[in-house]
């Protein structure tokens, strides 16, 4: 069974630049992917790169759960999309980092960290849709509540499945620790 | 029902696949749910588009009363342009 490319465990680039912690892509679709074994508190500042398709025929979310909390309720995301002239933004109680309409592919960057008092915190950037249809997604989440540090985070699509092969992850760490 | 993950150690670079099982029940909420978030997306568009279309005549229109622009921003000038 193939997992998909990996090149993990710190490959160290050059000093002053970002760290590679690991990379996955896809095989087969799934609906969470797993970053185990982090110190958010060594590494201060984490950086994911995504690129998703949904392949389902729903429309699905894309949390950004950290420590193993995957209750919604305890994250707030405020959004706005950019789509030709018009904008849409919410808040919402759920820490959706990402979005995918059914059959639709993205690509992501979000900075993740946690702040001087313990609450988690990520912003993040993006598109979505293809050619004359392309959007501009800005997102930005938080936790109710404060942590300790961050020891692992996942993405978990609202739908099941709707991470599709070929969906690439890359994270990043700002700091040697 | 079982859901599918990948598992990233990053420490020792392993990848698993790994499952999770959520109940019927739950998994029709997350459906629901996202079901209710599309729908409330695509709303939410139509309202933005609409409200801009509004705007935007509104808008035309007062500036025309004006007299700053006569007919709008699609290929017609307004009196300064004209002028010019």
């Amino acid at each position: 069974m193939r997992f998909g490319d990996i090149n993990s465990v710190g490959d160290v680039l050059a000093d002053n630049i970002l760290i590679k912690v690991s990379e996955v892509e896809v095989s087969s679709d799934c609906t969470y992917v797993d970053f185990t074994g982090l110190d958010g508190n060594s590494a201060w500042f984490y950086v994911l790169f995504a690129t998703i398709k949904n392949p389902t025929a729903s429309g699905s979310g894309y949390n950004l759960f950290v420590n193993g909390d995957t209750t919604e309720t305890n994250y707030y995301n405020q959004w706005i999309n950019i789509d030709g002239t018009s904008r849409n933004s919410d808040r919402e109680n759920r820490p959706w980092a990402v979005y995918n309409e059914a059959g639709v592919k993205n690509f992501y960057e979000v900075i993740i960290s946690k702040d001087p008092d313990g609450y988690f915190r990520y912003v993040g950037k993006g598109n979505r849709r293809e050619g004359s249809n392309v959007i501009l997604v800005l997102t930005a989440g938080c936790k109710t509540a404060t942590i300790s540090n961050i020891t692992s985070l996942r993405i978990q699509s609202s739908v099941s499945g709707a991470i599709g092969t070929g969906s690439k992850f890359i994270l990043f760490k700002a700091r040697r620790g | 029902m079982k859901i599918k993950g990948l598992r990233v150690d990053v420490r020792t670079g392993k990848v698993e696949e790994v499952f999770e099982e959520i109940s019927d029940e739950e998994y029709q909420k997350r459906l629901e749910e996202a079901k209710k978030a599309e729908e409330e997306m695509k709303i939410r568009e139509l309202i933005e588009a609409k409200k801009r279309e509004i705007l935007e005549r509104l808008a035309k229109e007062e500036l025309t009363k004006e007299g700053k622009i006569e007919g709008g921003l699609n290929g017609e000038k307004s009196r300064r342009q004209k002028k010019i």
